[in-house]
């Protein structure tokens, strides 16, 4: 292995869970999870060289990840089944870990029926990212950004309620 | 909950249970659409590849006593179609790396050179088909029987051989169409679909 795959493996392992997390927004099976994940691994590597310390990692990376994700189609036309599940034992934890973890669940199942870029912008809000750097990361503007992030929380928070969790 | 629950327990899940494969060579790529489309554009070669190599054979071995040297033109033209769309086709799946763009802007590249590369593998196909079809015609004139009935301007022959002609290039034609469609053009729609989410309101 040379130098420059070793530093590579080195960066993913350290973002790894990252981008685990837009694999499960984009997927709703743990096969085509594995699938997307690995998929981002390797357009990253593919396009290690344009990146050229000249931002940060994670910054680079979310893009390509995200890129990669919104064009990845499951093999064959199954259609989602919301396999995404709930933990029942869960619901009756009243930890602040198990509460996070039922948090999680029920927003992957939500998000499984969200449009691919509304699945993007809900990624950058929980990121952190500002309008401004949504819309340049997109290739839309602040306020194109804006109104449709507004649009795609409201479909979550719905979407959510319907599980029966209170957003 | 609320937005911020959320950003909290999104931040909290560093996902270190998740196993990265310990060499890039152990990755494996899947099935974005341009993946597919450049796994079909391989298949389509090797099969155009083995017809090249072999078509040279056929006036030596079924069809004995073909002319030879027209049948070596139009081979010749054949060589030079397929080369030419094949190194544009060669071109293009070297381009397709645009995942460092901002969405928008790889969205459209990706589109674009999807709908490039169908109209090249339309005209190609276009070019190709009438000259498949003509060597149809040419084995069959150059057969005794057949060839008599061109040189005594046998009317009836002609147009049923005509009309033939013309129902096989038809149903070639639709069946590239569908061929297209069915590989290519599904993969170009859901790109579609997903740039149409990114226009302003």
């Amino acid at each position: 292995m040379n130098n420059k795959e070793k530093e590579f493996l080195e960066l993913i392992e350290a973002h790894k869970g990252i981008i685990h997390k837009i694999s499960k927004m984009y997927m709703d099976t743990a096969e085509d999870q594995e699938d997307l994940f690995q998929e981002i691994i390797y357009q990253l590597w593919k396009s290690y060289d344009s990146f050229q310390q000249q931002s940060k990692f994670s910054t680079w990376m979310y893009r390509v990840a995200l890129n990669t994700a919104v064009v990845f189609f499951k093999k064959g036309t199954r259609k989602i089944n919301g396999s995404a599940t709930i933990p029942e034992n869960m619901a009756m934890e009243e930890s602040s870990f198990a509460a996070k973890e039922l948090q999680l669940a029920h927003f992957y199942k939500a998000v499984q029926k969200l449009e691919r870029i509304e699945k993007a912008l809900i990624f950058y809000h929980l990121e952190n990212y500002s309008h401004r750097e949504i819309g340049e990361n997109l290739g839309i503007s602040e306020v194109n950004a804006r109104v449709k992030l507004s649009r795609a929380k409201t479909k979550l928070k719905e979407l959510i309620k319907l599980q029966g969790y209170e957003f | 909950m609320n937005f911020d629950d959320l950003q909290s327990a999104w931040h909290s899940d560093k996902g270190n249970d998740i196993v990265v494969p310990d060499s890039v060579a152990k990755l494996r790529s899947a099935v974005t659409p341009v993946q597919h489309i450049r796994r079909n554009m391989r298949k389509e070669f090797v099969v155009m590849l083995v017809i090249i190599i072999a078509f040279p054979f056929f006036p030596l071995t079924v069809a004995k006593g073909l002319a030879l040297v027209p049948f070596y033109a139009m081979y010749a033209a054949m060589v030079i179609l397929t080369v030419f769309y094949f190194i544009k086709f060669y071109l293009f799946y070297k381009r397709l790396d645009t995942v460092t763009l901002n969405s928008k802007d790889s969205l459209y590249e990706v589109y674009y050179d999807i709908k490039l590369n169908i109209e090249m593998y339309r005209s190609f196909n276009y070019a190709i088909i009438p000259l498949l079809l003509l060597y149809q015609v040419m084995v069959m004139i150059s057969l005794p029987s057949r060839g008599a009935a061109f040189a005594n301007r046998n009317v009836y022959f002609i147009i049923i051989f005509s009309v033939t002609f013309l129902v096989f290039m038809g149903i070639m034609l639709v069946f590239v169409e569908w061929w297209i469609s069915y590989f290519y053009g599904s993969y170009l729609k859901q790109v579609k679909k997903v740039l149409d989410e990114l226009k302003e309101e």
